[in-house]
């Protein structure tokens, strides 16, 4: 996926060797390892979720809700963009993007923003 | 014979000062519990963070900050949030010391079944292939039989791989097992587990040496 805004076709991985999903690849050595050949994935669209974006498409995530959307984000012909809060341009610090908006072909701020959470694990206070 | 607590607590010992250790979800995620509290250890979840702590306080769960079993988790201080391509560069380019992963099935090979069971819906297999297929370091922790009292240390696994030859070491409610070229080597055993229950609960081939001592826990 992060071959796909670099525009690499293709990379070798040791991920999946021996395994179902490297069934039918092309397989090569490499320090004595066997690796997967594997194409770069490139979608047509890519629905991204970002926390914090301004109209020039840059883009700051919040915490692991991170995880894969940069990694889309150039890698289809269009990424779509929601985020939490859309702001000018010149409001966000050039320090703190963590996508440029080069890789964002659309963005929008969501409505009525609901966070769910699939598995709520707690702690209880010491009283 | 150990709880999933126990298996958590022996594997912790494991755990040396300076590691960055990369938990799977069930058993492993339960290991943080018992690392002793006088090293420094990072816990690194392949969704993106690394320096992972505790669940939090009730009512103070955050949707976003979760590790890769989705569960809402804290960060201690220094802990940092990166991208799924970063956090397997972190795997991949070997910075992690030591994986602990849960498992459905291991074979005397090394070869680990953890993802898919035919017939069944799976969300995919997640990090466990990039895990299983570049860490150095893996250990499993599993129950030594299945729910139908069948042996999960297999000649060959019945279920579709994750990946092949990569696990070393084995710690199951029964035993500590190391995974070498000649099938596993039983190393420890559970208090009040005999070495005869250990033999006749594992189906591939199994190394006894003279002495099995006792796990101290």
């Amino acid at each position: 996926m992060s071959c796909g805004p670099i525009g690499d076709p293709r990379f070798y991985t040791p991920a999946g060797y021996g395994t179902e999903v490297a069934e039918g690849k092309e397989t090569r050595e490499f320090d004595g390892k066997m690796h997967v050949l594997e194409e770069a994935y490139k979608a047509d669209f890519a629905f991204v979720k970002a926390w914090k974006g301004d109209e020039a498409g840059n883009l700051i995530f919040r915490g692991t809700a991170r995880n894969f959307n940069p990694c889309m984000c150039g890698a289809a012909k269009v990424t779509v963009v929601e985020v939490e809060q859309l702001v000018p341009v010149g409001g966000l610090d050039p320090n703190s993007i963590h996508i440029p908006g080069i890789f964002v072909n659309r963005i929008f701020q969501g409505e009525k923003y609901e966070k769910r959470i699939e598995q709520r694990t707690t702690r209880k206070k010491a009283l | 014979m150990l709880d999933k607590n126990g298996i958590a607590k022996r594997i912790a010992q494991e755990v040396q000062d300076g590691f960055y250790v990369n938990l799977g979800i069930g058993i492993p995620t339960l290991v943080a519990n018992f690392v002793r509290d006088d090293i420094e250890v990072e816990f690194q979840s392949e969704n993106g963070v690394l320096g992972m702590g505790p669940f939090p306080y009730e009512g103070e769960e955050d949707a976003d900050i979760i590790n890769a079993g989705k569960q809402t988790i804290t960060t201690l201080s220094g802990a940092s949030f990166f991208d799924s391509a970063i956090s397997f560069s972190m795997i991949r380019g070997k910075h992690v010391h030591l994986t602990i992963l849960g498992a459905m099935e291991v074979a005397e090979n090394g070869d680990i079944a953890n993802w898919k069971i035919p017939g069944k819906m799976v969300k995919g297999m997640g990090g466990a292939m990039d895990l299983v297929a570049s860490a150095e370091n893996i250990i499993v922790a599993m129950m030594h039989t299945n729910k139908k009292g069948e042996s999960k240390l297999l000649k060959k696994c019945s279920l579709p791989l994750t990946g092949v030859g990569c696990v070393k070491k084995v710690v199951t409610n029964m035993a500590v097992l190391t995974v070498e070229e000649d099938g596993f080597h039983l190393v420890e055993r559970a208090p009040g587990v005999s070495v005869e229950d250990i033999q006749a609960a594992t189906e591939g081939q199994l190394h006894i040496p003279d002495q099995v001592p006792e796990m101290q826990l």
